[in-house]
């Protein structure tokens, strides 16, 4: 939390409050941002007549989250339902009487939110959350006894360099720090974590598609779609 | 329209691929019935031994022959094993292997078996003191005093009655009993307040012989633990040929090969 509020608030709010001062101080180009305007001007740029962005996504896997789950012992509480050490026949028949049932996984889906401030650099605030989730059933009637989950968020600041922009497709690579949180059946607890895209690309102009590769709080294949606005 | 559809596909594809379905662990229902009943075995099984050991006792008492009565006991009990009379019956005393006596007692009031009331205590580890009352119909009643199992202990109620076969020239003797009535355990490793009683019953006889084990029998087994909060029930069948033990729980029927399942 202290993470938190000292470090990806403050930042947060900058972009935003940048993001509005950009728009208090050119409102003649924001007014007039449909591409139809600008067609007869040669601008080399897509969507950046477009300044801010949104994006939503998902990855495969969200390997740095689960990865991270499971390093710090969060995701492998399954047997800390169920008596590890059996000293009598009560643990015994507790531990036969359940099992773990199929587990199912979402590793990321992120959230991510772009302010342009210079045509090959853009300032921002990207989320992400994943989780896992499997039923321990009964033996007996099948019935779910309890779950065992693993949600993990992560709040980051983030910044993206474009390497590449044409009308219909940008290349760019970006990098951010952050915070992550790890909320489980065993506990929970906040660590700083950080976020890289080695590559990446969108198609399309004020809707687009992107993908990228990368590592870290948001995993290293992403895909998704977003708009600019 | 037809890009929008494709990057909606192309997205939705990440998606299937990124959402995972891990495999669930195997469900195990034939493990947790098993459990229940080769803890109940081992209650069954001991108080079957302390029976059969007054029994091989009464036997020997009416072996007229006294080197064939020594030979009977040395080879039931083993040569280490003293054989002392009492005032009101006879003492066996076995040793630990660090040679500390295992005492058991025989009030058995100078009569055989089935004809006057047997006391019988015994304390080695284990222990028990059990009354065997004749009940004039060639059954014997046994009501437990008390009643200890490694760490468990209990109570228990049976009538019985027994065969003998003929001696072999191994001095050995196979007994088959046929008994119904009740065990009952309590384990209170986790102390009383959170004890697992385990409970076996039968109305109708088993048949059970001390060289073949159990031969046919059915059993109401009841597991009442208080620390999990959690009752089961099962009905147990021991077959004779093949030999085999059917276990109903739940609505399912599991059958385990051999004479215990085990």
């Amino acid at each position: 939390m202290r993470l938190f509020s000292k470090i990806i608030l403050p930042l947060t709010l900058s972009v935003l409050l940048s993001s509005v001062t950009a728009w208090a101080h050119e409102p003649a180009r924001y007014a007039t941002s449909s591409l139809s305007s600008y067609s007869s001007v040669a601008l080399p740029l897509s969507g950046v007549d477009s300044p801010h962005s949104f994006q939503i996504g998902t990855s495969v896997p969200g390997v740095t989250l689960m990865f991270a789950a499971d390093l710090f012992g969060l995701y492998s509480t399954y047997d800390d339902y169920l008596v590890k050490e059996l000293s009598n026949f009560s643990q015994l028949l507790n531990r036969r009487r359940y099992y773990w049932s199929e587990e199912r996984v979402w590793p990321c889906i992120s959230l991510d939110y772009k302010y342009r401030t210079r045509n090959w650099f853009s300032l921002g605030v990207k989320a992400g959350i994943g989780w896992k989730t499997r039923p321990l059933r009964n033996v007996l009637t099948n019935e779910i006894d309890s779950r065992a989950y693993a949600i993990v968020t992560s709040l980051l600041f983030d910044m993206r360099f474009s390497y590449l922009n044409r009308e219909k497709f940008t290349l760019y690579s970006s990098f951010g720090i952050g915070a992550v949180a790890y909320n489980s059946t065993n506990g929970k607890f906040v660590l700083p974590i950080w976020d890289i895209t080695w590559i990446g690309f969108t198609v399309g102009r004020s809707f687009y598609w992107f993908f990228e590769l990368g590592g870290g709080a948001t995993g290293v294949l992403r895909s998704g779609l977003g708009v600019r606005f | 329209m037809r890009r929008l559809y494709v990057a909606i596909a192309l997205m939705l594809s990440v998606v299937f691929v990124s959402c995972k379905t891990i495999d669930s662990d195997v469900r195990d229902t034939r493990a947790f019935v098993t459990a229940i009943w080769h803890e109940a075995n081992v209650d069954l099984c001991y108080v079957n031994h302390i029976l059969f050991d007054a029994i091989h006792i009464d036997y020997m008492l009416s072996i007229e022959d006294e080197s064939v009565r020594k030979e009977y006991f040395d080879r039931y009990y083993g040569e280490s094993t003293d054989l002392y009379t009492q005032p009101n019956g006879l003492l066996v005393q076995r040793y630990t292997s660090i040679g500390t006596p295992i005492k058991t007692y025989y009030d058995t009031g100078n009569k055989p078996l089935g004809e006057g009331e047997w006391r019988v205590r015994y304390n080695g580890g284990n222990s028990y003191e059990m009354v065997l009352t004749p009940q004039g119909d060639g059954r014997i009643k046994v009501e437990f005093v008390s009643l200890y199992l490694n760490e468990s202990s209990g109570d228990a109620e049976l009538i019985f009655s027994y065969e003998l076969g003929e001696m072999s020239s191994r001095y050995n003797v196979e007994v088959e009993a046929e008994y119904s009535g009740w065990v009952e355990m309590v384990d209170p490793s986790m102390g009383d307040s959170t004890a697992l009683t385990l409970k076996c019953s039968t109305t109708r006889n088993v048949k059970v012989s001390d060289q073949r084990g159990f031969l046919a029998g059915e059993f109401y087994v009841q597991c009442t633990d208080n620390y999990y909060d959690t009752y089961d029930e099962m009905f147990v069948a021991l077959k004779s040929f093949p030999q085999y033990v059917l276990i109903d729980c739940c609505g399912e029927s599991y059958r385990l090969d051999g004479r215990y399942g085990i």
